[in-house]
Parts: structure tokens; C-alpha cells; sequence
């Protein structure tokens, strides 16, 4: 059984290095993709452009002014006198907010009056809209807080600390480069197995592997070997390149050795499957695609899951991706180690342990 | 360029895809699938952020603190351990996004008039709701013990897309994207899998030229990219009443021309590899990826270094992008878009010309 395996093996490295834009395929999405997504997507959350219409030219108005770019939040890119103004900029993209402070602002304040703040919000990109929302509410409150006229002052108020854990800067670079590990991850474990599959189908080379003593687990062993093998030393290069990006390692190298083989023991699980079902490259390769891409969403890379509705929050339960994001989040990121992340790991391994014998059971008919 | 000889090629590549059943469904209900996820799965404020709560303090006021966060809409409640260490753990897990300490004596000090020191932390890896979630977390704070609604009274409206309704700013969005990334992926199997196959040799000796072989190819491709468009256009507009502000019918044209343009780039992929799984992963980059991250869909182009805006402006989706938005949200007609339809335009004839010259008739 052993020389049989081992056998069939190196027919199946063989396969896959005797193509080499498939190498280039898999060195490129590992490398080069990882460094353009996360160079070029992650966008700063902060310093959104600001454009300021002060009818009031007050000290409180100032002030405000002065509080809603004394952070990092805003950059005031211009003052205008009018609405009108603005609404060319806004357009084009070069005003996300545009704030108006009306006459007689600095007097309403004083008198703890209603003092309406009107604010203009670009929303035609949806992520910036609801952040620059978010902190003009904050900042405008912080300064009334603060300048509340003392009768409306029975107390004094919280003092509040509000920190962020684990990516204190907010920026977005971190994550993307840990999403796009993911996503090569379970794109070329899917994709890879389940064309090694179906090319003996189609080929009809898997007439010659039946009349061979040949068991279908070990042909299914052969068949995800090269995928986990290649796969798992690409996180190496992928590490150096993480690194090289500023994102910090605070957990365990051999821990994400560990799960990312239990991964990818997922990824090829799917990929088995698909290749099982499935009878030509055309339909194995159109439906992995179909399966990635829900899979792909679900992972939190592209919408955190937080923000789906609940029925999409379970389904993501059954996206391998979404747990790896999980795992190298918590260990990049947070320094967390197995005794947070089983939970995901051991969901990785029912899924797996489900495909692979959903799919055993089937291609046992067929074999 | 012989009529007959292509309309009869063509023939033979519609014969052979209506041959597998199993192919068209996946091409016409991937693009709904995606159409729904996207939807009803992004939205683009923060809700019902899993907050866990540690309360020392159990007091009136504490609980009202308490109270103000869950009912602002932004947080919901996740779990209410007594002490901080399993915060720290659910932070960790992943299973909170978000974490209030109320300490003891927090209720005694704020009747007394002192300040009362109240922590929230957020976990930062999801960058842009984290940002979102401390914003309103602090406002919150700060607003307390008075009333939330404090006397200024910030107005926010969202122009081109009044409250902030997602789907009237993804929608648009995803005709873009979805016409880059499945048209491309369907054509990119056509020429390669003659090659595997060895069909190809067929070809080779039949008397088809290069440009009939391309148009043979293109056509039928182009017509299922048509009618996913108009899948995707129903879906989107019908399904989920996205109001359209320009022309519908301005949209379409140029929705059919975006079409021929994604469709020639598959098969410019697929005269470039030999084999299937190759074009489709070569497909998956060239096409999948930059409609997805690089078009300005949901990561705003402007704010990518000038490398990257010059390598997304090299993709048409941008352009359609710009195209579709405008004539749905901003109601812009052809007096503002022609030079982004002229950029389609143009790049669909370089793509052809470039997949023909790259096909050759000649057995390697």
C-alpha cells in the first residue's frame, strides 16, 4: 500500500509542476496580490476632507471648527460661504463632509439653546459616509458637553475612556493583508484539487487508476497532497512579505502552522467534493467558482459579519475562510493561542471531516 | 470576413454550450446569488455591535449607562460577566466587538460631582467599524448623564444617497462588478478547452480565419453576458427598486457594450494558457479581483497610493462604474459620461484586436 501511494504521489506533483503558470498562479496570489491588496486598500479611516461654511465667524464657531480637526478624523480642506459651493467638490470626491455652522450659533449655545449643526455627507461611497456621520455626532456632542451652560450642568459627567485594542492606529492595511492570506488559501485549495480530480475524469485516465489495486481514500490522498504541501509552504514567503507590511506576529509560528494545515484540509476538502460531482474541468472549475465566491463573502473580508443580517451570520458558520480570518486575526493580531481559537479550528475540522465523507460516499459508486 | 463561415462557427459554439445544461444555470444564477448576498449582506452603518459589559458598580446609574448603549441601535448586548478578565477573553475570541467597564463606585461619584471614569475598548481589526463604533461610543459618553440629544444638534444629511440606503449605492455598484467577473470567467473555458481537448486541431485545419474564430466565439458569449446583464438589471432595479434617476435605456447601451468588453477580455485570457484551470485562475486575477477591489466599488479609488490608481484605471470597470452610478444616483446623462464610454469603447476594440493577434493558427 505504501509503494502504491507514494506512487501515485509523484504522478500527482509531477501533474502539478509540469505547468508553470500554475506555480506563477500560486506565487503570485501569495505574494504579489497580498502586497497590492494591502498597499492600495488599506484605506485610511481617518482623515476624511472636510469643507467648513461658518455663517456665525464666531469664537464658538471657531471652536468647533478647531475641535472637529483637532483629531484625526477630519483634515479641513477649505472654508466656503455658500452650499452651492460645495456641491461640485462633493462630486468629485475631493469633500467627503461638509459642515455649516448657521447665524447666531455662538449665542444659541450660550444660552443652551437648540443650536442646529447642518451637515452634508457624500454618500455615494457608503464606507466614508457612515464614519464621517458617526464623528460629527461625536465631536459635536463632546463640544456641547463641554460648553453646556453651567444651569444645565447639574453634574459632572463621565470621563470617558474609549481605547483601541489590537490595531490602535485603525488602519485597515493589517486586516487586508490577513484577509488576502485567506482568500489564496482557500481559492487554490479548492480550485487545485478539484481539477486534479476531474482531468482523470475527463481525460478518461481514471479508467486506468480503476483497474489499478488503487482505494479511493488513497487516490483522494494523492489527489490533495501536492495542494497541501505547496499551499503550506507558501505561507512562508507570505509571512516574510506580512512582516515586511508592519503586521505584527503575537502569537505562535507553529500554531499557525498547525491550523493552517487544518485549513486547507478544509479548502481541499470542498475541492474533492466539487471534483466528485462534477464531470468535466468546465463544471468543476465554474462550480468551485460558484462555491467560492458566498464563501469568500461570508469570511468578514470584505463586510465585517457583524453587520449581516442574522441568517447570513449563521450560514457564515459553514465558510472555512471565515474561520481562518478568525484564527490569524487572533493570532497576528491579537496574540491569542489554541486555548481561544479550538473553537474555530474544531469547526474547520468538521467541515472538512463532512466533505470528505460526503464525498468518499459518493465516489465509492462511482469508483 | 465570410458571413457564413461565422455565423456558422457561431452556430456550433451556441449548440455546444446548450449542451450542458449545467454550465448555463450556473452562469445565469451566479450572478443572482452574488446580486442577493451583497444586498442584503453589507450594510454600511454599524448595528448591533456584540458589546460585552462588565458592571461593578450595579447601580442606577450604571444601568442606565448600560441602557443608553444598548438602546442607541449600535450595540447589542453579548454577555455581562462580572469580571474583566472574560471581556478580555471574548475580545480575544472574536466573540465581542466591543467591551464597557463600569467600575465601582461609578454611580456614588457621579451624584457626588465628581468625574466618573468609564472604559470602553474596541477591537480594531476590523478598522473601519471599529472607528465607527468608538465614535458613537464616545458620543454616548459624553452625552451622559443629560440627554442624548444635546442642544447642538448635528443634522446629517447624505446627499446622491439620503439614508444611507446600501443597496442604492451597491446595486449600481455590482452591475459593474458582476459583469467583470462572470462573462470573463465563461469565456475564458472557451478557447482553452479546445486546446485541451485538442478540438483545436479542428480548427487549425478548417479554412475559419483568426477574426472569424474571435467574432465565432464572442458572439454567443456576449449574448449570455447580455442576458445576465439584464438578470442582474431586473433583479436590481425590479427586485429590489433601486429608483433609476437617468436613463434606463442610456444604461443599457452602455451596459451592452461593457459586456462585449468583458467578454473579448476572457477570451484574450484564454488565448494566452493552455490549459483550463490556468485560464481561470489567470481570469480569477485579471478580472474577478480588480472588478472587486480595485473599481472603487467598496474601496474608494482616491484613497489608494498613485501606483495603484494608474493600475485600477487600466481595468474598464472603473469606467463602467462610473457610468452606472452616475445615470442611477446622480442622474447623469450622456454630456458628463461620454469620456468613460469612450474609454470602454476603446479598450473593447484594443482587447479584440490584441486576443486575434495573439490567436495563432499554427500548431506549436
Amino acid at each position: 500500500m505504501r509503494g502504491r501511494l507514494v506512487g501515485l504521489l509523484s504522478k500527482e506533483f509531477t501533474h502539478f509542476l509540469r505547468d508553470p503558470v500554475m506555480l506563477f498562479v500560486v506565487i503570485f496570489l501569495y505574494t504579489a496580490e497580498l502586497v497590492m491588496c494591502t498597499m492600495a486598500l488599506g484605506f485610511d479611516v481617518q482623515n476624511l476632507k472636510l469643507g467648513v461654511i461658518d455663517h456665525d465667524r464666531s469664537v464658538a464657531s471657531r471652536a468647533l471648527v478647531e475641535q472637529l480637526v483637532a483629531g484625526d478624523s477630519f483634515v479641513l480642506v477649505d472654508q466656503f460661504s455658500a452650499m452651492g459651493q460645495t456641491q461640485e467638490r462633493l462630486q468629485r470626491g475631493a469633500l467627503d463632509v461638509v459642515v455649516e455652522i448657521p447665524p447666531n450659533f455662538a449665542a444659541r449655545v450660550e444660552q443652551g439653546r437648540d443650536a442646529a449643526l447642518g451637515v452634508v455627507v457624500d454618500g455615494s461611497n457608503g464606507n466614508v459616509a457612515a464614519r464621517a456621520r458617526a464623528y460629527v455626532i461625536e465631536i459635536a456632542l463632546r463640544y456641547a458637553s463641554e460648553r453646556a451652560p453651567d444651569a444645565a450642568r447639574t453634574v459632572a459627567g463621565v470621563s470617558p475612556e474609549v481605547r483601541v485594542w489590537y490595531n490602535p492606529d485603525l488602519t485597515n492595511t493589517r486586516f487586508m493583508a490577513l484577509g488576502m492570506l485567506a482568500q489564496a488559501g482557500l481559492m487554490l485549495g479548492v480550485v487545485l484539487p478539484a481539477a486534479a480530480m476531474v482531468r482523470e475524469k475527463q481525460a478518461g485516465t481514471i479508467e486506468q487508476l480503476r483497474v489499478t489495486p488503487t482505494r479511493a481514500h488513497e487516490l483522494f490522498i494523492a489527489k490533495v497532497t501536492p495542494t497541501l504541501v505547496i499551499c503550506t509552504g507558501a505561507i512562508f514567503p507570505s509571512l516574510l512579505i506580512t512582516t515586511l507590511m508592519g503586521v505584527p506576529m503575537r502569537g505562535d509560528v507553529l500554531t499557525l502552522l498547525g491550523l493552517t494545515v487544518v485549513f486547507l484540509l478544509s479548502a481541499v476538502s470542498l475541492g474533492v467534493f466539487v471534483g466528485i460531482i462534477t464531470s468535466t474541468l468546465q463544471q468543476a472549475m465554474l462550480l468551485s467558482f460558484f462555491g467560492l465566491f458566498p464563501l469568500l463573502f461570508l469570511s468578514g473580508t470584505i463586510a465585517p459579519i457583524e453587520t449581516m443580517p442574522a441568517w447570513l451570520q449563521a450560514a457564515s458558520q459553514a465558510s472555512p475562510q471565515r474561520h481562518y480570518v478568525e484564527i490569524v486575526a487572533g493570532l497576528f493580531l491579537k496574540g491569542a493561542g489554541l486555548a481561544e481559537l479550538w473553537a474555530h479550528a474544531a469547526a474547520l475540522v468538521g467541515i472538512s471531516a463532512a466533505m470528505f465523507l460526503g464525498g468518499w460516499l459518493l465516489f465509492r459508486r462511482q469508483w | 470576413m465570410n458571413l457564413r463561415r461565422l455565423l456558422a462557427f457561431s452556430r456550433k459554439e451556441v449548440l455546444e454550450i446548450s449542451r450542458d445544461p449545467f454550465t448555463i444555470g450556473v452562469a445565469l444564477f451566479m450572478p443572482v446569488l452574488m446580486l442577493f448576498l451583497f444586498v442584503y449582506g453589507i450594510s454600511l452603518d454599524v448595528e448591533n455591535a456584540p458589546l460585552v459589559v462588565v458592571d461593578q458598580d450595579k447601580s442606577p446609574a450604571s444601568r442606565e449607562l448600560q441602557a443608553r448603549f444598548l438602546n442607541s441601535g449600535y450595540f447589542k448586548l453579548k454577555a455581562a460577566p462580572d469580571d474583566a478578565r472574560s471581556a478580555e477573553h471574548a475580545l480575544m475570541r472574536g466573540e465581542t466587538r466591543a467591551a464597557l467597564f463600569i467600575p465601582k463606585d461609578f454611580g456614588r461619584r457621579l451624584a457626588e460631582g465628581q468625574s466618573a471614569p468609564v472604559q470602553l475598548i474596541v477591537d480594531g481589526t476590523y478598522a473601519s467599524s471599529a472607528a465607527i463604533l468608538s465614535a458613537y461610543g464616545r458620543a454616548i459618553l459624553y452625552a451622559f448623564p443629560g440627554e442624548l440629544r444635546s442642544s447642538v444638534r448635528p443634522e446629517v444629511r447624505v446627499w446622491y444617497n439620503p439614508q444611507l440606503r446600501s443597496r442604492n449605492f451597491i446595486v449600481p455598484g455590482l452591475f459593474a462588478v458582476i459583469l467583470m467577473a462572470f462573462p470573463p470567467l465563461l469565456t475564458a473555458l472557451a478557447v482553452s478547452r479546445e486546446k485541451e481537448l485538442g478540438t483545436i486541431a479542428q480548427i487549425y485545419a478548417s479554412p475559419l480565419t483568426k477574426g472569424e474564430f474571435i467574432t465565432g466565439k464572442l458572439l454567443p458569449y456576449a449574448g449570455i453576458a447580455f442576458v445576465e446583464l439584464l438578470i442582474v438589471f431586473a433583479g436590481g432595479l425590479l427586485w429590489f427598486q433601486v429608483p433609476v434617476r437617468g436613463s434606463f435605456a442610456l444604461l443599457v447601451a452602455v451596459g451592452l457594450l461593457y459586456v462585449v468588453c468583458t467578454v473579448s477580455i476572457g477570451l484574450l485570457v484564454s488565448t494566452l494558457v493552455r490549459t483550463q484551470l490556468a485560464a481561470m485562475l489567470v481570469a480569477l486575477i485579471l478580472t474577478m479581483m480588480p472588478a472587486f477591489l480595485f473599481s472603487g466599488f467598496v474601496y474608494p479609488i482616491f484613497t489608494m497610493p498613485k501606483a495603484f490608481q494608474v493600475y485600477s484605471a487600466a481595468f474598464p470597470t472603473p469606467y463602467f462604474l462610473d457610468v452606472s452610478r452616475g445615470i442611477v444616483l446622480r442622474g447623469s446623462g450622456l454630456a458628463e459620461l461620454w469620456p468613460s464610454i469612450l474609454v470602454i469603447a476603446g479598450y473593447t476594440i484594443v482587447v479584440c484586436v490584441l486576443a486575434a493577434w495573439r490567436f495563432n493558427k499554427r500548431i506549436a
